[in-house]
């Protein structure tokens, strides 16, 4: 009487009909509904596999006609999760290693029959167990994608309110700044010779500190519009890179003695626009400061760290103290008085900004009087590290 | 400078207008601008209607429109400029104190005839001021509304930002 439950599909490779007699008896005296199939052909057995594809399969291992670790090969390949039991007269260790080296869910000796139910019900157990922790990993991936949507709606969001922020700072910000600089100008005109040394010195603290200001918000704004700017990798040269900052340097580099030291650069996958930036930051940083040795040097090259490569760049000048390395890449940061060196403090904030986008690391080491030098990493190979580019924030520096 | 037609300052605010006033002093072109606060009173200057109704307001060279005004955007007010036949030919400058690419786009595909960007420090603001309104009023050759009734210009229609 046909039970609820679907019988069991057994597939099995017997060609010995006594044998098959004895596997079926066991079988039904240890209380299986089952159907069975026997094959004793390569051919028999791949039809039979396609068509009416077995919850079990139970092997002889020496079927004249076909060999069972093929027929184990074939199972493995084309219904990895179909357990596969030998069912065999071969007691040798070897064997016994073979098959479950080779995937074997278990062997039973055909002179211990009694052990193949059990072993049969092991085998459809650990099945059944593998497709509930299946479900499991999927459920948990499921969360998982639902809370990396989370993430990029969170992200999304930032993103926009950071937009309606650079605009606020952008127009609502310069219209007073404007006005400020505006009108001290026009007092300063309207005063005219009557303004003495000290009332033009007040005037011009005045517009000067409104043009600083000005240029402060330009500075933050081109900032953080490379959080928000879409990145486009592809393979490009890094020496094809230098040399067209170099040739953007011609005007600064002419008149100056300086010893280029230029070594091994690679291919790497980056946004050609913002590489170039990043490393035209870095040159003309070397050599700024650099412009007071009587002869600059300034050494340039890569080294690969497992699967990152790792851009230098060293010069002999200035140097800083290595206690402030840290603080030399935050925004508006600076370790030199703007008497000696001039700058607002922003092009080393970028640096790190653009190879953090790209996935990479920036830092620096100093001596002060001695020189500098500045590295960045940027990962080999064409996949960006995802998480690193995505969820960068879009704050910090 | 004598000009027969006027620069229509679309600015709310008065300061921003002083100076663009005493920016185009010097050039004689001071007396050529016409400040309006918003874009509801721009148009109606433009149409002779509402507040300008019979007055036959001299009709001007160029109009200079802040992006930032209470009421309409200066980009709604640049739509309905260029979307009407009879002012569409009016030369229109954007003035902004922002520089985001999206919305010099946007004023673009509305129809802007240029977009300077308000520099914050005076003497620029000066320089910036008397090129553009030296070019649109001098060197510029205006078409003429007659020459060219009919059909509109094809203005893409696009969402406004919000």
């Amino acid at each position: 009487m046909a039970s609820k439950r679907k019988p069991l599909q057994i597939l099995m490779i017997e060609d010995v009909p006594a044998d098959r007699t004895l596997v079926d008896h066991e079988l039904h005296r240890g209380g299986l509904q089952f159907q069975a199939t026997c094959v004793a052909t390569r051919r028999e057995f791949l039809r039979s596999l396609a068509h009416h594809p077995p919850d079990i399969i139970l092997s002889d291992h020496g079927v004249p006609a076909f060999d069972g670790f093929a027929a184990l090969r074939i199972v493995r390949n084309k219904r990895p999760r179909t357990p596969f039991i030998f069912v065999t007269n071969n007691r040798s260790e070897e064997f016994a290693v073979k098959s479950l080296r080779d995937g074997a869910a278990d062997y039973v000796l055909k002179d211990r029959l009694a052990e193949l139910v059990p072993a049969v019900q092991r085998a459809l157990r650990l099945v059944a167990q593998e497709r509930a922790a299946q479900r499991q990993i999927r459920r948990l991936n499921a969360a998982l994608e639902l809370r990396g949507e989370e993430r990029r709606a969170a992200w999304q969001q930032a993103s926009q309110e950071i937009e309606t922020f650079s605009h606020s700072v952008s127009h609502d910000l310069r219209a007073p700044l404007i006005r400020i600089s505006g009108f001290a100008e026009l007092l300063r005109e309207s005063i005219g010779p009557g303004l003495g040394a000290k009332g033009r010195h007040y005037l011009e603290t005045i517009t000067d500190s409104a043009c600083q200001m000005g240029r402060m918000l330009d500075d933050l704004l081109a900032f953080s519009a490379l959080s928000q700017t879409e990145i486009h990798r592809q393979p490009i040269k890094l020496a094809e890179v230098l040399r067209e900052v170099l040739a953007d340097l011609q005007a600064e580099t002419h008149d100056r003695s300086i010893d280029w030291v230029i070594g091994e650069l690679p291919e790497v996958w980056a946004d050609p626009a913002l590489l170039r930036q990043a490393v035209g930051y870095l040159v003309a940083n070397a050599l700024k400061y650099t412009r007071n040795r009587p002869r600059t040097r300034i050494e340039i090259g890569s080294r690969a760290a497992g699967r990152e490569m790792i851009f230098y760049i060293r010069d002999n000048g200035a140097g800083f103290d290595m206690r402030f390395a840290e603080r030399l890449f935050g925004l508006f940061e600076r370790l030199h008085a703007a008497a000696d060196f001039e700058g607002r403090g922003v092009s080393l904030a970028k640096v790190r900004r653009i190879i953090a986008r790209h996935g990479g690391h920036t830092w620096a080491e100093g001596v002060p009087d001695q020189g500098a030098t500045f590295c960045f990493s940027l990962p080999l190979g064409k996949e960006p590290p995802d998480d690193l580019v995505k969820m960068h924030p879009p704050g910090g520096g | 400078m004598t000009l027969s037609k006027c620069i229509l300052l679309v600015e709310d605010d008065c300061a921003i207008v002083e100076l663009v006033i005493r920016s185009l002093a010097p050039q004689g072109m001071a007396d050529a601008v016409v400040p309006v606060p918003d874009g509801n009173a721009a148009l109606n200057y433009l149409r002779a209607q509402g507040e300008y109704h019979g007055l036959r307001p001299k009709s001007p060279g160029v109009v200079l429109l802040d992006l930032k005004l209470s009421g309409s955007t200066g980009l709604e007010v640049l739509h309905e400029i260029k979307h009407d036949p009879e002012l569409q030919l009016i030369p229109v400058v954007i003035l902004s104190a922002s520089l985001n690419d999206r919305e010099v786009t946007a004023c673009y595909r509305a129809g802007a005839n240029a977009y300077v960007r308000k520099p914050f420090a005076f003497d620029e603001f000066r320089t910036a001021l008397q090129q553009t309104v030296l070019f649109w009023m001098t060197v510029n050759l205006a078409a003429t509304a007659t020459a060219c009734r009919t059909p509109g210009l094809p203005v893409r229609e696009l969402p406004l930002p919000s």
